[in-house]
């Protein structure tokens, strides 16, 4: 696992859950539970490689790269408010920013450059957001997550964490119960995947949606599928929990956007 | 266990039945169980805040209290009365819900963790 900032606590939540599905899933390397459901069964990963040749959402990621590269009012642009000028930075988000004590996600990085820069925010649920975001995933294809919980961050991971073993919604499920618990069976036609690689692929086309759609999104449906109220996109509990689940894929390859069923 | 299956009975839980018939009321009767059904639906209200605040609430409960608001404003106070009741029940249920996953979500973590028996 790479990141020594991470906390002990957080290493050893990734590790224990990396041991659980390597003995639960003996044959599937861990690398590849980065493809979700796809690892786990050869039929459905071929017919996903040759969807992948020629993806839906390639005039999203053209998109997302001239939206990047159009200048704000006052002649700056999303480029000078990121590292390496925004290019192939993906796999260090969401981070914990230590002044605000807060978990940033990529979307929440691209408003507040918005924002610093005069221009009003973009809808979360938004196509534009999710485009820009969609091109800055795709210009970090191949890097391995490293995402860091340094000191001060370990109430965020842990409230994060907590949500993904607590039950909720009037169905009485929690994240686990399906990807860890469940991981490999069916609901229906569908293979549970596992909670390791889970937010190696976002924005994601998901063919229910028939659009990319970021990974808030999904948390949303998710517990909608239950029974729970969904909660705002970016709010600070799905901020944490897309902090906890991506700190989980610390050292897996990033390979977003991608297509999920 | 035990849990699921309390949320379980709650949740499939049908109309629950009030004693006499609307129409044997007098009309002073009628419109102290018009107050006591807004009564209801208030404190369904109130509790559905409060699973909100949470981030606990179930789409039922939101569900059931416009039932009840719509049968409300067409006269159907026993209808209104049946959906309220429901919604309360489901509000609480979903506040149980929250009170006890905060306690025993640890419980969920993978059983080959070393480090799950502490905290």
């Amino acid at each position: 696992m790479s990141g020594d900032a991470v906390s002990g606590d957080a290493r050893q939540d990734r590790d224990d859950l990396v041991a659980f599905f390597a003995k639960r899933f003996p044959d599937v390397e861990f690398s590849d539970h980065a493809n979700g459901a796809y690892a786990l069964d050869e039929a459905k990963a071929r017919q996903w490689r040759e969807i992948e040749d020629f993806p839906p959402y390639e005039p999203m990621i053209d998109e997302g790269e001239r939206l990047f590269n159009t200048a704000f009012s006052n002649g700056s642009g999303y480029a000078a408010c990121f590292e390496h000028e925004g290019i192939g930075i993906k796999q260090r988000y969401p981070r914990f920013d230590p002044d605000t004590r807060q978990v940033v996600t990529l979307e929440l990085a691209v408003n507040h450059c918005r924002e610093l820069n005069g221009e009003s925010p973009l809808s979360y649920t938004g196509e534009a957001i999710t485009a820009i975001t969609a091109y800055m995933a795709f210009t970090s294809r191949g890097q391995k997550f490293d995402i860091s919980v340094p000191e001060g961050a370990e109430s965020a991971f842990n409230q994060g964490k907590q949500f993904y073993y607590s039950r909720r919604g009037q169905l009485n499920f929690a994240c686990s119960n399906c990807h860890l618990d469940a991981a490999g069976l069916r609901l229906r036609a569908e293979i549970l995947s596992a909670t390791i690689g889970h937010a190696t692929h976002w924005p994601a086309y998901r063919f229910k949606w028939q659009e990319l759609g970021g990974i808030h999104r999904r948390f949303a449906e998710c517990n909608e599928q239950v029974g729970a109220v969904a909660l705002d996109h970016q709010s600070e509990a799905y901020r944490n929990l897309e902090y906890f689940m991506t700190v989980m894929n610390n050292g897996m390859t990033l390979n977003g956007p991608s297509t999920r069923k | 266990m035990r849990m699921a299956w309390l949320l379980l009975i709650l949740a499939c839980a049908g109309p629950m039945e009030i004693s006499g018939s609307a129409d044997a009321r007098t009309p002073e009767a009628h419109v102290a169980h018009n107050e006591s059904v807004q009564t209801v639906i208030q404190t369904a209200r109130q509790k559905f805040q409060q699973a909100l605040k949470l981030d606990y609430a179930w789409r039922v409960t939101a569900d059931l209290i416009s039932e009840a608001e719509k049968r409300m404003a067409a006269g159907d106070t026993q209808g209104a009365h049946d959906a309220a009741t429901r919604a309360l029940l489901s509000a609480e249920a979903s506040i149980l819900q929250a009170e006890h996953e905060s306690r025993v979500w640890r419980e969920r973590l993978p059983k080959t963790a070393t480090s799950n028996v502490k905290k």
